[in-house]
């Protein structure tokens, strides 16, 4: 008797066909793939590449690192702070400014100066 | 400043100090050191013996996955091979956190996926059921039967949602267990038991219509 083909399929005949798996490939297929092969072989795949991740980060760091040395020298800077030296030309000047006041040091004078009558606001 | 503030400051920077050292970390029980990922790692560094036995342990399960899924011999060559390139182009990276098979199915299914958003209604380009592993324990069944199962099986997997049939596809041709599908699905094991059983039962169902 012939078989109903449109009955259900049993679960063995299920299981069959779902597991069933191709026997044999075709000879150009196998050619196809022996030239992809010979193609991966010739060239390799880009590895990673770790530099490009790194500049990013790297540049960052390096313009923090830039902005946190100005800004250390600036403080340094700011603390040691001392008057700066006088130029020599600036004394002479002064030597030439004062010499006119010379005849005030005479010993009378400084005893007349001592005795002036001291400032009320004082 | 020291190198401690650096660190501190800079992650990147910490880890340029002391970086991690390989497989520092337990392993998980995720992280299998199966022969694919073996042949995968070695390939990768260009043996060709590598890729020849990748290809052989896989060609034949990729081609059923794929032709069962798209009816078509020929574009089932085509994914295939894309699947292999794919794999040359991503071998550098792969990463042992998860089975091998899993991955490959992953890339599987990506392709697959492609593919049936590019086609449209294609004719299907069948092979005679001879060409399946099936066909020689049940040689004693009548030919005729065995034809009609074939062509009936084919057009109800073609009639399937995609996920339903690639479900059945992972767990009944690939033999991959639960947590693996499931992780290739992206969805969770119990969801995946209840569509596998509801796959099964529309695959019947459509197998029966006249």
């Amino acid at each position: 008797m012939k078989p109903n083909p449109r009955q259900p399929p049993a679960d063995a005949e299920l299981d069959r066909l779902l597991a069933s798996q191709v026997k044999r490939t075709s000879p150009e297929f196998e050619q196809r793939w022996r030239e992809r092969r010979n193609e991966f072989v010739n060239r390799k795949p880009a590895s990673f590449r770790w530099r490009p991740w790194l500049l990013w980060p790297g540049l960052a760091t390096a313009v923090v690192a830039v902005a946190l040395t100005i800004v250390a020298r600036r403080e340094a800077t700011t603390f040691n702070s001392t008057p700066p030296p006088t130029a020599f030309e600036a004394l002479l000047s002064w030597d030439a400014t004062l010499a006119a006041a010379l005849p005030l040091l005479p010993a009378e004078n400084r005893e007349a100066l001592l005795h002036l009558p001291a400032p009320a606001n004082l | 400043m020291n190198h401690a503030v650096l660190a501190f400051t800079f992650p990147g920077f910490r880890w340029l100090l002391d970086p991690p050292a390989p497989d520092s970390t337990p392993a998980s029980p995720l992280e299998v050191d199966d022969e694919d990922s073996t042949l995968l790692r070695r390939a990768a560094a260009g043996d060709q013996t590598a890729w020849q036995d990748l290809f052989t342990r896989w060609k034949k399960p990729l081609l059923s996955f794929f032709y069962r899924s798209l009816g078509s011999m020929p574009d089932a060559e085509d994914l295939t091979l894309e699947v292999f390139v794919r794999l040359h182009r991503a071998a550098p990276r792969y990463e042992r956190r998860s089975r091998f098979t899993t991955f490959l199915f992953h890339i599987a299914r990506n392709l697959l996926l492609n593919e049936l958003r590019r086609r449209r209604r294609k004719p299907a380009q069948t092979v005679p059921p001879d060409a399946f592993d099936y066909f020689e324990s049940t040689a004693a069944a009548e030919p005729m039967r065995l034809h009609e199962l074939e062509e009936e099986f084919q057009r109800a997997l073609g009639e399937l949602p995609e996920a339903q049939r690639t479900l059945l596809l992972l767990v009944q041709q690939q033999a991959l267990d639960y947590p693996a599908a499931a992780d290739t699905l992206g969805i969770t094991e119990n969801a995946l038991r209840v569509q596998l059983h509801r796959a099964r039962q529309r695959l019947k169902e459509l197998m029966s219509r006249p």
